[in-house]
């Protein structure tokens, strides 16, 4: 009786969200039919929800041997297939420094402008793949600013500080 | 007739001015350009440029961001023929019979087929939208409030049905778009709703932050997960006009595949998609030698490149008629046009002939510009695949984060972007499908508004729903569709079917 295991986690995380926004939502008027209030969809939708979550799971546990339609299939035609990684490092590199990366932009920007803020996020972006190579990230770095500052403040002129201590925006 | 060649030189007129003429170039070259290369598509893309969108006028801002979708879909095509790895899901037909040509040294017929039929395409289903837009319009002004959200669980239902995978995950994601279209203030009464006590929240959720994040940033994770070997391109181009026997043997293919093309595009759920593989199976059937299909038949190629570039057409009559989105780029236009301050629904082609008008004939020109400029720049694609991907995913993260802080000039934002990409990524791990979260997103506060007011009209009674015979009828269709889907037939052959 073997259950899958994805199928589980997947309906697990659901039944969360679900829960998430009842509890959220708690407080809300429900209203009458006559008149909505607005707590009443966020409501049907998060038990909507939670009974997705808890089908999903209890089809798992129902069904152990059957694989589930298109469960392994990839999400985009033009990506082969996602393989496990070899090491629970492996599988958190990139989330990890991806996250990192926006969240150092996201940081550095206001204080630090474009021209601080771009190079760093880059550099830590690449530590996201094995195949980096250091130097080439520097000066991709490097270059890539140049470019997204040249491209959205001189040309597209979005409002973005650039280098608020050395030019004051 | 005199009205539809009066609102065609109102439509050439605003398509003709340079900044949009400028705009649809660009954005018929980015498309390409993001269609050539496997690792980066439509969606982020359109998601990741929406900031720049926001100083220049909706017209402008649709034009280009349309470009940047029909134009990927000949970009897919010049990949799969010299590669043999579709650029776009809509691509991986062209893979079966484009590549094996490459191989035979007739790459350079094959993307001259390839580009010339989705011109050929692109053009009838101009007119098709021309044409329909006018009338569908007219008839949607019959719509009240139930009816639109009977049309809009009808899009929903489709969505669910139309993608690939399980219904029930599926449709568990709309749910789930649904439920997160209701973060932020009540619209009648201010009240801040699952917010969490976040003050940024009380907008709501900034639709370009859920999309750049579950679309562009998911797209990169899943990438760099996936290990892609880099693309070899080992064959020579050769001559680029097709002969005239080629031509002759490609034409009927064509027709076929436009027509096809522009009814799969026009359902909603991602219909287009479909089109290149019913072309293929088609002619298959129809020719005399099917043995020919997979060795490098040149219907193999034609009839499904027609079908996915009139299928990319026609999947903007529903945006534009209707307002409803089809697919979850057009979703995404949705999102433009609602930050644009228009609301998308039949009153546009009334209140803004211009925007709808000039989209229709700005496709037509894009169309033809893709034609002039694809096939003289294939080398310069072909040398553009070399480019490593460890280089490509920092600068789609960076573009993702300015433009992300363009928006509202929150630090903040950039990081529920980021959170938004764990979780599209978390998601297609767990076999979720992410589009439908978009599409549930996005139509989820106009849902509930038309939910809410067809309630007040009936004095909280749902008789309405069904007893309207528009609104019946669209609920019907919805619930035939899930049945058809149900069926142990039905969903043996869904999950044959590989594609997005």
């Amino acid at each position: 009786m073997g259950r899958d295991p994805r199928e589980l986690t997947a309906g697990a995380c659901l039944l969360g969200i679900g829960v998430l926004a009842l509890w959220q939502g708690s407080d809300l008027e429900l209203g009458t039919l006559r008149q909505m209030g607005p707590g009443m969809l966020p409501r049907v939708l998060a038990v909507a929800v939670c009974l997705c979550g808890i089908a999903i799971g209890g089809r798992s546990l129902l069904h152990p041997a059957r694989q589930v339609a298109g469960a392994a299939a990839p999400s985009d035609g033009d990506a082969p297939q996602v393989e496990a990684p070899r090491s629970i490092w492996g599988a958190l590199r990139a989330p990890v420094f991806l996250v990192l990366a926006a969240t150092v932009f996201g940081l550095c920007v206001r204080p630090l402008g474009l021209v601080i803020a771009s190079p760093l996020a880059i550099v830590i972006s690449t530590l996201a793949s094995p195949e980096t190579k250091r130097l080439e990230s520097l000066w991709f770095a490097l270059g890539m600013t140049v470019f997204c500052v040249v491209l959205f403040w001189t040309l597209l002129k979005l409002p973005i500080p650039v280098a608020p201590w050395l030019i004051g925006y | 007739m005199s009205d539809l060649v009066h609102n065609l030189q109102l439509g050439f007129a605003t398509s003709l001015s340079l900044l949009n003429i400028v705009l649809c170039l660009g954005g018929c070259l980015i498309g390409t350009l993001i269609g050539v290369l496997p690792g980066i598509g439509p969606i982020a893309t359109i998601a990741m440029l929406l900031p720049i969108t926001f100083n220049v006028d909706p017209t402008s801002a649709l034009i280009m961001l349309a470009g940047i979708y029909y134009g990927a879909q000949y970009g897919g095509s010049t990949t799969a023929i010299l590669v043999n790895i579709p650029g776009e899901a809509t691509s991986v037909v062209t893979v079966l019979d484009g590549h094996p040509m490459a191989r035979q040294g007739r790459a350079g017929i094959a993307l001259g087929i390839a580009a010339i039929g989705s011109f050929i395409a692109g053009t009838i289903s101009t007119l098709v939208v021309a044409a329909l837009g006018v009338p569908l319009s007219e008839l949607a002004l019959w719509f009240g409030p139930p009816e639109y959200f009977s049309l809009m669980v009808l899009g929903l239902t489709l969505a669910i049905v139309l993608v690939q995978g399980s219904l029930l995950k599926a449709g568990a994601m709309v749910l789930l778009g649904l439920l997160l279209s209701t973060v932020g203030a009540d619209l009648e009464t201010g009240q801040d709703r699952l917010t969490f006590g976040f003050d940024e929240l009380s907008d709501g959720i900034d639709f370009a932050v859920l999309a750049m994040g579950l679309f562009g940033f998911a797209e990169v994770l899943r990438n760099l997960q996936s290990f892609e070997v880099q693309p070899q391109v080992h064959t020579t181009i050769g001559r680029l006009l097709p002969s005239r026997a080629d031509f002759k043997q490609a034409l009927g293919p064509i027709l076929r595949g436009t027509g096809l093309g522009s009814i799969l595009g026009i359902l909603p759920g991602n219909g287009a998609v479909l089109a290149p593989f019913a072309s293929y199976a088609l002619e298959k059937r129809l020719a005399d030698d099917s043995s020919r299909f997979g060795r490098g038949a040149i219907e193999g190629v034609a009839g499904p490149e027609a079908a996915n570039n009139a299928g990319a057409q026609t999947a903007f009559i529903p945006l534009l008629t209707l307002g409803i989105p089809p697919n979850a780029v057009m979703a995404l236009m949705v999102g433009a046009m609602t930050i644009h301050g228009i609301i998308p629904g039949p009153q546009v082609i009334n209140n803004r002939p211009d925007l709808f008008w000039g989209m229709v004939t700005s496709m037509w020109i894009g169309n033809l510009a893709l034609l002039a400029i694809n096939l003289p720049l294939v080398g310069l694609w072909v040398r553009l695949l070399r480019v490593p991907y460890r280089l490509m995913f920092p600068a789609i993260l960076i573009f993702c984060c300015i433009g992300i802080y363009s928006i509202n000039n929150r630090p903040g934002d950039v990081l529920l972007m980021a959170g938004f990409g764990i979780v599209g990524h978390s998601l297609t791990r767990l076999g979720f499908e992410p589009a439908p979260l978009l599409l549930g997103f996005v139509l989820g506060r106009l849902l509930e508004e038309k939910l809410r007011q067809a309630l007040v009209l009936s004095r909280g009674s749902f008789l309405p729903f069904v007893t309207r015979p528009v609104s019946c009828g669209l609920l019907i269709v919805a619930v035939a569709v899930l049945i058809i889907a149900l069926l142990p037939a039905v969903s043996k052959k869904r999950a044959q079917v590989s594609l997005t």
